[in-house]
């Protein structure tokens, strides 16, 4: 059985440090990949911020004093990382990008596979604002309780509701705009 | 409720592939790349975790070996002018002492030449003269 205190006290003690940090990127990569892949939906861009989540995750763990459990001080560190990014991204992106450039993209993606709906889809959650985008694919892909998301997030359960009401509503009227 | 339906329909979570053999060799190369990035930024707020701090950085080395040779310098120069300085003084002082002594000596061997017999009666006897 895991015992997260044990692997934590690993992490602190210089000596087990690396053969615990190998256990730790082993066991929690495949969730925290799929959490940022389905925020910032490119492979390579969510393999760059996954490194980037252990690398400070590395430098930083002598600071995780085990207030919060392991996996959500992990996906806390993930979820900054993935809004920084979009940030820096949208600042980059044109109007025209968010609609058929992300299209394109997706189409010539190699490692997405949706029909014509769900890259609507895609297209339609990539105009949120960050934040709200973060929430929606909390709720909708990974179907996390408020009151995981409200750790993570730092943000309190009733916003994060109210965010993810108003991010479906905008999705909804984005693909009915498509679909007339 | 039809918002919820319609958007439920277009789920996509299949859609999302990724590299064959991707989480194979991820934390492999998770770790070389804390190797090649490393390291030395371990927080300190643990006082178990590694930390390259000031006593060892290569800067701080130089810095410290730079000062104290410059320490070395001064207190040698200082060392040769004071010991320089202070043999001066020793051989004035004892010049002085010399020049002294035998002055001393020549005027006490005056006074006494010039007392007779009258002077030391007079002092003894607590006469002014």
């Amino acid at each position: 059985m895991f015992d997260e205190r044990d692997l934590i006290n690993r992490l602190q003690n210089e000596s087990t440090r690396r053969k615990a940090f190998e256990e730790l990127v082993s066991r929690y990569s495949n969730k925290l990949y799929w959490q940022i892949r389905h925020l910032v939906v490119d492979h390579d861009d969510a393999d760059d911020i996954l490194q980037n989540v252990f690398l400070k995750t590395w430098n930083s763990i002598g600071a995780f004093k085990g207030d919060s459990q392991l996996y959500t001080w992990l996906y806390r560190i993930a979820y900054n990382e993935s809004l920084t990014f979009l940030s820096k991204k949208k600042n980059n992106l044109s109007i025209d990008d968010l609609d058929d450039g992300i299209a394109n993209k997706l189409e010539s993606d190699e490692y997405y596979d949706g029909n014509e709906a769900q890259v609507l889809l895609q297209q339609a959650i990539a105009t949120l604002p960050e934040k709200q985008r973060a929430v929606f694919t909390m709720k909708y892909y990974e179907e996390m309780k408020y009151e995981d998301m409200a750790q993570v997030t730092g943000t309190s359960v009733g916003a994060l509701k109210a965010s993810f009401f108003h991010a479906v509503q905008k999705i909804t009227a984005y693909v009915k705009s498509k679909e007339l | 409720m039809v918002i919820n339906n319609d958007i439920n329909k277009l789920n996509d979570k299949d859609a999302f592939k990724v590299p064959a053999g991707y989480f194979d060799n991820l934390t492999q190369r998770v770790m070389e790349r804390i190797d090649s990035e490393d390291v030395g930024r371990v927080d300190t707020d643990i006082h178990t975790t590694k930390t390259v701090g000031m006593w060892t950085r290569k800067s701080f080395w130089i810095s410290l070996t730079s000062t104290a040779a410059a320490c070395v310098a001064i207190v040698l120069t200082l060392n040769v002018f004071t010991t320089s300085q202070t043999t001066d003084n020793a051989n004035a002082i004892a010049s002085a002492k010399t020049e002294s002594a035998s002055t001393l000596a020549e005027e006490d061997l005056l006074s006494y030449a010039l007392y007779d017999g009258d002077d030391v009666y007079a002092y003894l006897s607590g006469e002014t003269y």
